[in-house]
């Protein structure tokens, strides 16, 4: 269990033991966010203006308008909130909600009244279990752009920046990603020298083939007596009164 | 043997748990003390209307804040208030409301002088 610290949002419709969990996690060194009800909370847990997000939420069960129950359904229904641990509040006998709230994906529960030790064991184990998860996510999301560079290489449409941030990686991962990028840099520079060689070789050709059409002219017996005959012709055409025979 | 009007090990408890802070647990106290009477208010007011919920709201809210300070027969109280209220059996909530107040008089008065007294936690602050 760690020391982590973390931004942790308290949802309870009683002021004190707000108050209570409030000065309690303070003191252990999380930032607090309250919410008085399910509704406020959701709202607090969509917003992302500010882009600090929460890590952990401490949820009592026993709420007015929205309960605990529909606030952890629509907070795991969340494609964006799933993975955030919630940790339900409850009065040690209430096992039944317990038992209901884990199994709709609570992380844990925190029994009332509030005992520091147990709150500082419970919120560590939690953060702790989101950051491995975050780092699992991020690892699985750069897992995914290799992929996707893999096709942009086929379809000749790939761009080494799309590897930033993978390739600076110090695992197995970020080594995969530069050696990707290598080869990748590899196979462009020989397109490259391929498509130079070919522009030179059409070069060549079209030279080639002029040369011939010049030949198939200036090698007919047409053409040999025409020369012979050019001086004569532009006599000629600078003196009409020379006899053109 | 039945649950003392105060036990002081919570409030210890409670003391510790927002780190030593005896002015800050005196607070606590005074809003506890406070919210007690508007809480019974609400479940008169709940059973006069026959609203079942809100019935069980302040009972449960009863349950847990007194837990929490210590007062453990207010607490109990409190505990089968919301279980008879969970049945629909609000005359038996009604038949538990008259000795809820008085307790919650005994709980301020021992309450009172049990934080004027100071409280002091287990690493000796108070």
């Amino acid at each position: 269990m760690s020391d982590a610290r973390g931004r942790i949002l308290v949802v309870d419709d009683t002021a004190l033991n707000r108050a209570i969990l409030g000065r309690a996690l303070r003191g252990q060194g999380h930032e607090v966010v309250e919410a008085a009800d399910g509704r406020a909370a959701l709202a607090i847990l969509s917003e992302a203006a500010d882009g600090r997000s929460i890590d952990v939420v401490l949820l009592d069960i026993e709420m007015p308008e929205m309960d605990g129950y529909e606030t952890l359904h629509r907070i795991k229904a969340d494609e964006r909130l799933h993975d955030l641990p919630v940790i339900v509040i409850s009065a040690v006998d209430a096992l039944e909600s317990i038992v209901r709230c884990i199994e709709m994906g609570a992380a844990d529960y925190l029994p009332k009244p509030f005992n520091a030790a147990i709150l500082h064991a419970r919120v560590s184990t939690s953060l702790d279990a989101k950051r491995l998860r975050d780092l699992e996510l991020e690892y699985l999301e750069q897992v995914d752009r290799l992929t996707a560079a893999a096709s942009a290489v086929e379809e000749g449409a790939f761009e080494p920046a799309t590897l930033e941030g993978v390739s600076s990686r110090e695992d197995a991962l970020g080594q995969l990603a530069r050696t990707f990028q290598r080869m990748a840099d590899e196979v462009r520079a020989r397109e490259d020298r391929l498509r130079a060689e070919v522009r030179e070789l059409r070069i060549e050709i079209d030279t080639v083939r002029q040369a011939r059409k010049v030949s198939e002219i200036t090698e007919t017996d047409f053409f040999r007596d025409l020369r012979e005959r050019a001086p004569h012709l532009r006599r000629i055409v600078d003196d009409p009164s020379v006899d053109p025979r | 043997m039945p649950d003392p009007t105060l036990d002081t090990a919570a409030l210890v408890d409670l003391l510790e748990t927002v780190g030593d802070d005896p002015e800050f647990l005196a607070e606590l106290i005074d809003t506890y003390l406070a919210d007690g009477p508007g809480l019974l208010a609400e479940l008169r007011a709940g059973l006069s209307s026959g609203d079942g919920a809100a019935v069980r709201r302040a009972a449960h809210t009863l349950k847990s804040t007194s837990a929490t300070f210590g007062a453990t027969r207010l607490a109990a109280l409190g505990r089968e208030m919301e279980a008879a209220a969970d049945t629909g059996d609000l005359a038996a909530v009604a038949s538990r409301v008259e000795t809820a107040e008085t307790e919650f008089a005994a709980v301020t008065i021992e309450l009172r002088a049990t934080a004027g007294a100071g409280i002091t936690s287990r690493s000796g602050a108070s």
